[in-house]
């Protein structure tokens, strides 16, 4: 129950699996939010910080699958569930299909939301493989860019479909 | 086609009664060979003639049953008892013969043997390719069976029709068992000698044999039994004991299961001896007997409760396991009629001696059979409503049938095993009968013309009973005026007896499966929520509740015995949660609910206390709560019990069924639903009748209505509810929030067929739409410029900080569930404050993970933007509800309130 849990929360240890390790992290409480833990204990830097209201998406990591703004899931909701980040997805020597296609297509100037694009996108494109411009306009509808690359996005989730069709 | 029953051992004494009975038209008595039978068009009138037949053959041997001497036994107390044992048996079967143009078609119970068809060959005469015989899925007597399908044959022929044999007379030559029984104590009051003889009179064989001492210690024990024929039943035995052991324990003014327990060996007995401690605990056996007593009391009606035990070795093996079962009854006589109800049976079994296993109840048809013997009439049993329906009940309630008695006589052949489950019941209920009346009922079956005739013996004897009636408050009150009832309140009861304090039971008191119990009980009336500070201990108290009229501090639940319940006795911990008044006497306030409480079954009482009692102690003192003059004088509360307070167990509804009854139990009882979903009056009292569940408030929450006029935009449904009590989310209504929160954490984690329960019973009180329509989306309302206009900083808002998780379609999805607004009942309430709530706090405790998490916006908008996004969600998701007024203030208010 919520109530008896609150008493010992900071000392309990919390066992987390992130890019399919085990890491286990003490003196953080229950409710510390999953991004602090993400970049500040485990320095995993790719979901970033934005708003930290769950409105911008740079945060977004998936949680079993399922995007999730970290910055306003408490770290104990990861607790016994897969959490996905951004290095979770590939490697400076073997990008993946996704990450390529967002660089080949330089859908970036600033590139602070891409973090939240290119989560989101593994979302839609593991939903629907084959989206079309209106399909893609409503899935990142809610991953905010202010620098409007916006066109650069659409090409690069394009082509992500595309590489990730080829690959199979 | 004729219906028949048929006698079995028709000698020619019956055979020429059979003859001269006057019968009914149309019944036939007919003799074919050695086959006797009444025959008929209906079957009714062929087994009333047997009946009858039967009755006129009792009443005419009547005279020839031999008086049992009686040798005195010269010993303290002594006492006979008497078992009737059925003359006659009648069974229900079925065979049918039909001749079909000389082919002879037979159908019945036995099975098609070559054995059955010469039978038929021999008796009729006839070819054997003349018979096709049929064999019948039927649940007959297995020696029956052949014996029917040859009497229709033989009936057929004698009839020249075809015949249906329905029933079987069978017939016995002993009429009752006489079991005397004599004993004497030493000065101790401990059993110093046993004397036991049971015999069946007119059929005696001679030698009396030794037989099995009975389970309680004694220094002189013999027991003798002339019953060649093996014609005494075991029950009979366990009558004779229980009834007998409790008439010398009453004689000792002793308890009756504390004087069994002193003379249970504690090694060897072990296991029964647990046995009986739960089952009297689950019966609250021993607690508040005299409240128990006047509460239920009233006039011609006086309530008794009965205990009886049994034990029984299996007779295989060289170290036998023992059986055990013990039974409590509650019951009512009246003393004008002679009417026995029975309320309920406590009854449990177990195996094993100085350890058992798991207890489990005994089945409800089994203990319906056994009280109908006992009582002569028919009657169904059931779980009660606080039962589990997983496990094997231990307790049930009674009440009458309808069914025909006929059916209660036919539970026969019965394994050895299930008649020790209900050997004690006869016993049982004649020790309740003692107790509600003071006569000793030695003879069944208990009858209403047998009790009335033992009452009426008594009279006399009787009259200087003591009358428990008592003066109803209500009739003293009609004088006078509320004013004058509280100022007689404070005077009359400025403060209650205190109850001993008591040492601190050991947790080792109750069984796990009782404290497994109490725990759920604590999670239903989700006791830790209000007794456990923010980060303070659970249980141990100190949060504060703001009621209107005042700070009112929860107390130390933990058993620490300073400043907890560690020295309550259960009749402490009874009156608190039924009376609301504290172990040292002082009257608790009502933000307690005990006017909830007080509806809780007794053995749900006890598993709770049981459950408190063996948690860790918190040594915690939470702070005094003070309210001003003049609701400080807690004798007030007297008053306001008085008027408010409608003390009793819940009461099922005989109509409705027993998922319903157990879904109000719990809305009713420990859930105390209404606490919350009931309007209060000035006095802080719930308004009940047309208000009930009618919504409410809680710790500045808006508690919404639960029935019918429930402003949720979809009507709330059976199954609706369940998904929201279970998981906190229903995708009509939305997620539980707030106080509602942590309820819904509780209810996730217990029984399933509770929480359906409840949202049965609370589905009920609304009328159900036939079908289930799908959430439709609201027409889209027209608004016109200017309000677009105001209402456009609010949708820019929504679409940055609300939309991603609660716009109807786009994104990828977050985590959680995606409640939709104009579905959520907080959109379209009265007032907005449960909207304000959570857009300012955010859900950080959610009633279980999966819900998702809702950050809070307090900090990020001001009172003007908080207004603007909710005029906007109230006009966008609620068009049909007039726009709610001043919001900036109530934004403000709500802000300045701790979350």
């Amino acid at each position: 129950m919520s109530v008896s849990a609150s008493a010992a929360q900071a000392s309990e240890p919390l066992t987390l699996t992130v890019n399919g390790c085990t890491r286990t992290i003490t003196g953080v409480t229950r409710d510390t939010p999953l991004l602090y833990v993400l970049r500040n204990d485990f320095e995993l830097n790719g979901p970033k910080y934005g708003c930290g209201l769950g409105q911008c998406g740079a945060c977004t990591v998936l949680l079993d699958g399922g995007p999730a703004r970290s910055c306003v899931v408490p770290v104990a909701a990861a607790v016994g569930r897969e959490t996905l980040t951004l290095e979770g997805l590939g490697t400076l020597d073997a990008l993946h299909p996704i990450q390529r296609a967002f660089i080949d297509e330089q859908a970036a100037q600033c590139g602070y939301c891409l973090n939240g694009m290119i989560m989101s996108t593994k979302a839609l494109l593991d939903r629907n493989p084959a989206p079309d411009d209106d399909n893609i306009r409503d899935a990142l509808r809610f991953n905010l860019c202010r620098c409007g690359t916006h066109i650069e996005i659409m090409k690069a989730v394009h082509r992500a479909a595309d590489y990730l069709k080829r690959e199979q | 086609m004729l219906h028949a029953c048929v006698l079995g051992d028709s000698g020619a004494a019956l055979l020429a009664r059979g003859h001269a009975l006057e019968v009914e038209a149309g019944v036939r008595w007919v003799v074919a060979g050695n086959v006797a039978a009444f025959v008929a068009e209906r079957f009714e009138l062929a087994r009333d003639a047997a009946c009858r037949l039967m009755l006129s053959a009792r009443v005419e041997s009547s005279g020839d049953t031999l008086a049992l001497p009686v040798h005195p036994s010269g010993l303290q107390q002594e006492a006979q008892y008497v078992w009737p044992i059925p003359t006659e048996r009648f069974l229900p079967c079925e065979a049918i013969a039909r001749d079909d143009n000389g082919s002879i078609a037979v159908w019945s119970g036995a099975p098609v043997t070559a054995d059955l068809l010469a039978k038929l060959v021999s008796m009729t005469g006839l070819p054997a390719d003349r018979f096709t015989l049929h064999s019948l899925d039927d649940p007959t007597d297995p020696l029956i069976a052949p014996r029917a399908a040859l009497a229709a044959v033989a009936l057929m022929a004698a009839t020249g029709r075809a015949v249906c044999v329905d029933g079987y007379m069978a017939v016995s030559p002993v009429r009752e068992a006489t079991v005397s029984v004599a004993a004497s104590l030493d000065d101790e009051g401990a059993l110093l000698d046993w004397r036991y003889v049971a015999r069946t009179p007119g059929f005696t064989a001679g030698e009396a044999v030794t037989q099995d001492p009975s389970p309680y210690s004694s220094s002189h024990s013999t027991s003798l039994v002339d019953d060649a024929a093996a014609l005494i039943p075991g029950a009979a035995h366990t009558f004779a004991r229980e009834s007998f052991v409790d008439e010398i324990a009453r004689g000792n003014h002793r308890d009756p299961v504390s004087f069994r327990l002193d003379h249970l060996d504690p090694v060897e007995y072990a296991g029964a001896r647990e046995l009986i401690g739960t089952v009297a605990e689950r019966a609250a056996w021993d607690s508040h007997e005299q409240t128990r007593k006047t509460r239920r009391a009233n006039g011609d009606v006086t309530h008794g409760r009965g205990f009886a035990f049994d034990k029984h070795d299996t007779a295989s093996g060289d170290n036998p396991t023992p059986d055990y079962s013990a039974w409590i009854v509650d019951l009512d006589v009246n003393r004008l009629t002679g009417d026995v109800e029975l309320k309920r049976v406590v009854a449990g079994r177990a195996s094993g001696r100085r350890r058992i296993g798991r207890i489990s109840g005994v089945s409800a048809r089994q203990i319906a059979a056994a009280a109908s013997r006992a009582l002569g009439l028919p009657l169904t049993a059931r779980p009660s409503h606080d039962e589990t329906q997983d496990a094997q009940a231990v307790s049930h309630e009674l009440a009458p049938t309808a069914a025909a008695s006929s059916e209660v006589a036919t539970q026969g052949a019965a394994t050895e095993r299930l008649e020790i489950d209900v050997s004690p019941a006869a016993a049982a209920i004649a020790n309740a009968l003692y107790d509600a009346t003071g006569v000793r009922f030695r003879a069944p079956p208990f009858t209403p013309e047998r009790v009335l005739a033992a009452l009426e013996g008594t009279k006399g004897s009787a009259a200087g009973a003591p009358r428990r009636t008592k003066r109803s408050l209500w009739t003293a009150l009609a004088a006078g005026g509320t004013l004058s009832l509280i100022g007689l309140a404070c005077s009359l009861w400025p403060m209650r007896a205190p109850i001993e304090p008591i040492a601190r039971p050991a947790a080792s008191t109750w069984s796990d499966a009782t404290i497994a119990r109490g725990r759920q009980i604590a999670e239903f009336g989700d006791c830790a929520v209000c007794h456990t500070a923010p980060g303070g201990m659970i249980n141990a108290g100190g949060l504060g509740l703001e009621t209107p009229f005042g700070m009112v501090y929860t107390t130390n639940l933990t058993p620490d015995p300073k400043t907890g319940i560690g020295n309550w006795s259960f009749a402490a911990f009874d009156r608190a949660m039924r009376q609301g008044i504290s172990r040292d006497g002082h009257h608790l306030y009502p933000a307690f609910p005990y006017t909830a409480f007080t509806k809780m079954s007794d053995a749900d009482m006890t598993a709770l206390y049981a459950y408190l009692m063996s948690q860790p102690a918190v040594e915690n003192t939470p702070p005094a709560t003070r309210l001003p003059f003049p609701l400080n004088q807690r004798g007030l509360v007297a008053g306001w019990n008085a008027l408010y307070l409608k003390q009793g167990e819940f009461k099922p509804d005989p109509t409705r069924s027993a998922l319903w009854n157990r879904g109000a139990y719990l809305v009713d009882g420990v859930g105390h639903c209404s606490a919350c979903h009931s309007p209060r009056n000035a006095l802080g009292a719930e308004k009940g009748g047309r208000l009930y569940l009618t919504g409410g408030s809680a710790e500045g929450w808006v508690a919404p209505s639960l029935v019918a006029n429930s402003k949720a935009p979809v009507k709330w449904t059976e199954q609706a509810l369940f998904d929201y009590l279970k998981t906190g989310f229903s995708h009509e209504h939305g997620v539980a929030a707030g106080p509602m929160a942590p309820v819904v954490a509780s209810l996730s984690t217990l029984p399933q067929e509770d929480v359906r329960a409840m949202a049965h019973y609370v589905a009920s009180l609304s009328p159900q739409p036939g079908l289930v329509k799908p959430a439709e989306p609201l027409p889209v309302h027209e608004h016109d410029a200017v309000t677009l206009q105001g209402l456009d900083s609010g949708r820019r808002i929504f679409e940055g900080a609300c939309a991603v998780c609660h716009a109807a379609t786009g994104g990828v999805g977050n985590f959680g569930v995606r409640p939709l607004l104009a579905l959520n009942t907080s959109v379209s309430e009265a007032t907005p404050d449960n909207l304000l709530k959570v857009i300012q706090n955010g859900i950080d405790a959610p009633a279980t993970d999966a819900l998702g998490y809702m950050p809070g916006f307090k900090d990020s908008f001001d009172d003007r933007q908080i207004a603007d996004l909710v005029s906007y969600i109230r006009s966008n998701f609620a068009p049909n509800e007039a726009p709610w007024k001043d919001l900036e203030q109530a934004s403000a208010r709500i802000r300045k309130h701790a979350h």
